[in-house]
């Protein structure tokens, strides 16, 4: 009988051929990284048409399918791990193992609220696979999914962490940074897929995250059949009312989604009201909730705040309790 | 989607809601009396207002017929 599922675990690579290179590809400045999901892969369908094909995964209305692009970063330092060799009892020269790809990126903007963001991502090395944004060449640098019908997926990871802030010291801004480490040098080295776009249509260095629109209920506000929320960006440094009341109001109510957490039961939100003077949104549900019950307010997803003028935003759900 | 402008106020109304019920009466009987207040009270919006924003939503002009006189 013969087995199955047995890998060949043959290494004898035939040599590649070494004529001198007029045209190639050198990784320039990572000017952006993305994190895809893990195990995402690239069709070769898609990657005709990369830089929508990464846009529209960037801006995914699930969040769990979502790309986030990283960046823009203003300084690069590589960490790598040395290669392991090692000496016999005989004086003879080992080769044990490769060294691991190790980067730390350094950025600025965003500041403390994107340190936050940052840090949201810590230890989720088994959740994302990374896209390298090679600002120099314009190529999203990825490896060789080995399969027919895909043409790329993204490095494989073994450790996303940020470091703690480095402060302002008044000669030099306060700077952030944040340290990937890939699982796997053979995908960078030997199976790097390198995919240039046209800068002049595409630079994919303008592939970006969508900003964080927050919800918090005004305290004791839902009196069990409506409740007043403020609109924020992340971290609530902005406040959205003046910018996009209007269009949240213009757009249908029924892109609003309300749940009572103990029963399952969807609210109907029959109306989003704006108040200019308290600069918040009264949402009214179609029928009541318990005092005490607790409702999961969720805001309409990417593509419908799209539809509705705000483009490049992504809301999470909150809680409210009925008072 | 209907939008009532009144002083401060701008509301807008969930006309995929709204059509889910047979009558503009239906609808109102249906709400809770507090965002009925909330309505009228606070914000201003009057009955014949309302009953607009559901004929909008039905997609057919306002009647007065006599069940709503």
């Amino acid at each position: 009988m013969t087995p199955t599922n047995i890998y060949n675990f043959n290494n004898a690579v035939a040599p590649l051929n070494t004529g001198p290179m007029s045209v190639f590809y050198e990784l320039g400045t990572i000017y952006k990284v993305i994190f895809i999901p893990k195990g995402k892969m690239f069709t070769n369908t898609e990657m005709l048409t990369p830089y929508a094909t990464l846009d529209a995964l960037c801006k995914n209305n699930t969040i769990a399918l979502r790309a986030f692009p990283i960046g823009d970063f203003i300084d690069f330092q590589d960490k790598s791990t040395a290669e392991v060799t090692a000496t016999t009892g005989y004086g003879y020269m080992q080769y044990i193992t490769d060294g691991k790809p190790v980067w730390e990126f350094i950025w600025d903007q965003g500041g403390m609220s994107f340190e936050k963001v940052m840090k949201s991502f810590q230890g989720l090395q088994n959740s994302y696979d990374l896209l390298v944004i090679d600002r120099d060449a314009n190529v999203i640098l990825g490896t060789d999914p080995a399969t027919a019908t895909y043409a790329l997926k993204g490095f494989s990871l073994e450790m996303i962490y940020s470091t703690l802030i480095k402060t302002n010291n008044a000669k030099e801004k306060t700077r952030h940074s944040t340290i990937i480490a890939l699982k796997d040098a053979k995908e960078l080295v030997e199976r790097h897929v390198a995919i240039q776009l046209d800068p002049t249509q595409y630079p994919v260095y303008n592939l970006q995250g969508l900003y964080n629109f927050e919800l918090s209920l005004v305290p004791s506000s839902f009196t069990t059949t409506s409740a007043k929320l403020k609109i924020t960006t992340g971290d609530k440094h902005l406040d959205l009312y003046d910018l996009y009341s209007a269009a949240l109001v213009t757009a249908t109510a029924s892109i609003w989604s309300a749940v009572t957490d103990s029963t399952g039961v969807t609210l109907s939100v029959s109306t989003i009201a704006a108040n200019s003077a308290t600069k918040a949104m009264t949402l009214t549900f179609g029928t009541s909730t318990a005092a005490g019950a607790t409702v999961t307010v969720t805001p309409p997803t990417v593509s419908a705040l799209t539809a509705a003028g705000l483009p490049g935003y992504a809301g999470a759900p909150i809680q409210i309790t009925a008072v | 989607m209907a939008v009532i402008q009144k002083g401060t106020w701008s509301v807008g109304f969930n006309e995929d809601y709204i059509k889910t019920f047979k009558s503009a009466d239906e609808w109102l009987k249906s709400e809770p009396q507090s965002n009925k207040d909330f309505w009228k009270n606070e914000i201003g919006i009057t009955d014949a207002e309302l009953k607009d924003v559901y004929a909008k939503s039905v997609g057919k002009a306002v009647e007065a017929t006599a069940e709503s006189k």
